[in-house]
């Protein structure tokens, strides 16, 4: 403990209480460290005011980009205006048009068709009614010709030992192959089958869709 | 006096210093850190008449600027140095501020407002805590110095390129390393120290437990001049004193006459000593002494009696973490640098009374 001067205990190594005068002691280490500090600070300082500076300097760019920018918009917005007036009108023009042709295709050659379907149906089939039309609303783009669907309904029998249902079996791979149909047969359904007791006949549905394409320079 | 001749310079890798600053000498030992484990990489000297050299050489390492310097570790010895044992008979009374300075002025005649002062454990060392309890630190030892000479050695050092890490007593530091040689050697014998400058002395006993006894002697190597001149029919006292400190003449037959007051006063402790312990004091011990009056060591180990402790250099830097580089060997090491010596080590806080009473 030093006994002069002092109100707390100076805690030193034992046998080596210090009886240095601080004060008269040459200024070294707090010159350096200020040194440092100070350097350190400025370099923080200078960095962050540098950030600040870039960051209003490219808000400043973007600023005047966007001023720019805004007044093209204005200068193209009449213009802009008349475009879009034209677009609509070729819009309008063209989805009558695709009407208009969508009206006007055939699906499918119908004539030929028919003479096709008569001279493959099976032995022990007759058909009673032949519908055919377009699947509405199946298309979500109207760009895009919905399935065509034809569907035959009739009778079968048995018929030289071969079952009704091989029978229609064999109506449908006949289908398929018909050069009329060749190609675009997207299913090939047999949506009834049943018994009619009463003329001892099978009454049958067949649904065939067919994927129409869409002609080129239509 | 003449000059010490430095025979080792400084190495330019060296990290700090330890130095020690007494009446004849500047002692340096340059070391690779300032606590242990460390290595000494040399030892030198530089006559106190001479510090313009001591500032050239440590140039050397650091360069000529005058605000760049070496750190060390300084013990001086200033001829107004005091050390007074001292009894706590209250902790209370000795936690009060003024009970030092009072102390100082009353039973020591020592102003205090003119000197910085410490109260050590003469135990372990360690300052006076009012915190602590009174067990370790019943034994004080009060000591301290004239403030000019403090503030003068301080800026003297300064002046030579040396950074003061701190400024001890070199007579303090070397008590704690002699306690801290008789524990390491476990010897539970007392030792006689003897410390001797220009005007006085201080002798000591102590063991590796406590310091048991301290007495200041007005006695110092001016005081032998009278004697030598009238002895030796010379014709002033400054031919006295070229010869004395020349180490061209031996004194040893006229050794007793010489120190005749000092030997009287150690008969007087020692025999003081020995009928109220009961123990016999077989070492004696002296430091501060230059190679050149070895001979009054020897003189007063035999008038005494008593043994020269040959001090186990190399087991004692062992123990202390100290290690030994660059030319010196442990021949380099004697009694003239036990001062410096001391220096090196951390001591250890743990009082060897309390961990006597552990083993207890």
């Amino acid at each position: 403990m030093r006994l002069k001067n002092r109100k707390k205990t100076d805690e030193h190594a034992p046998w080596r209480p210090d009886f240095r005068d601080s004060p008269r002691l040459p200024d070294t280490k707090p010159i350096r460290t200020g040194f440092l500090l100070n350097f350190v600070a400025i370099v923080l300082a200078v960095g962050l005011l540098g950030a600040y500076a870039f960051r209003e300097y490219a808000l400043y760019n973007i600023s005047n980009e966007v001023a720019y920018l805004g007044e093209q918009v204005e200068e193209n917005r009449s213009g802009n205006k008349e475009l879009v007036r034209l677009n609509q009108q070729f819009l309008r023009a063209r989805n009558i048009a695709r009407e208009a042709v969508r009206f006007d295709r055939e699906p499918l050659p119908v004539p030929r068709f028919l003479a096709n379907l008569a001279e493959s149906l099976p032995e022990g089939v007759v058909l009673d009614a032949i519908e055919m039309r377009f699947l509405p609303g199946e298309a979500a783009d109207k760009d895009v010709y919905p399935p065509f669907l034809i569907q035959l309904d009739g009778s079968v029998v048995e018929f030289e030992g071969s079952s009704p249902s091989r029978i229609l079996n064999l109506l449908q791979e006949r289908l398929e192959q018909l050069p009329s149909l060749q190609g675009r047969v997207l299913e090939n359904d047999l949506s009834q089958f049943n018994r009619n007791n009463e003329l001892d006949v099978f009454d049958f549905s067949l649904q065939v869709r067919l994927d129409v394409e869409e002609e080129s320079g239509s | 006096m003449r000059s010490v001749q430095c025979f080792r310079m400084i190495s330019k890798k060296c990290k700090g210093l330890f130095v020690e600053v007494n009446g004849f000498s500047y002692q340096l030992a340059a070391v690779t850190s300032l606590s242990p484990p460390l290595t000494v990489e040399s030892i030198t000297e530089v006559s106190r008449q001479e510090p313009e050299k001591l500032r050239e050489m440590i140039g050397e390492v650091i360069g000529p600027a005058k605000n760049r310097f070496l750190r060390s570790h300084c013990g001086i010895v200033p001829e107004s140095r005091f050390f007074r044992l001292h009894t706590i008979e209250s902790l209370a009374k000795a936690k009060e501020p003024q009970y030092f300075l009072d102390l100082l002025e009353s039973q020591y005649r020592i102003n205090p407002k003119s000197v910085r002062a410490s109260a050590v454990s003469a135990s372990t060392g360690l300052g006076f805590d009012g915190t602590r309890p009174l067990a370790t630190q019943k034994e004080l030892m009060i000591c301290g110095a004239d403030i000019r000479e403090f503030e003068a050695f301080q800026d003297n050092l300064v002046e030579c390129g040396v950074y003061p890490a701190s400024l001890q007593l070199s007579t303090l530091s070397s008590l704690g390393a002699m306690k801290n040689y008789l524990r390491s050697q476990e010897s539970a014998d007392p030792v006689l120290l003897v410390e001797m400058t220009q005007n006085s002395s201080h002798l000591f006993i102590l063991s590796k437990d406590r310091i048991d006894l301290c007495r200041p002697v007005n006695f110092g190597f001016n005081s032998v001049l009278p004697t030598i001149q009238k002895e030796l029919g010379l014709q002033d006292e400054e031919s006295a004193r070229g010869l004395f400190f020349s180490d061209t003449f031996d004194f040893r037959e006229l050794g007793s006459k010489l120190l005749r007051r000092m030997l009287k006063e150690l008969h007087a402790s020692s025999g003081f000593y020995e009928v109220q312990t009961g123990q016999t004091i077989p070492h004696v011990y002296m430091t501060l002494l230059p190679r050149s009056l070895h001979w009054i060591a020897e003189v007063i180990a035999a008038e005494m009696e008593m043994n020269l402790l040959d001090i186990n250099w190399e087991n004692w830097l062992q123990t202390m973490g100290v290690s030994i580089g660059g030319d010196l060997s442990i021949g380099d090491f004697d009694a003239s640098r036990f001062g410096l010596a001391g220096l090196f080590g951390s001591f250890s806080g743990k009082s060897d009374a309390v961990e006597k009473q552990k083993e207890n």
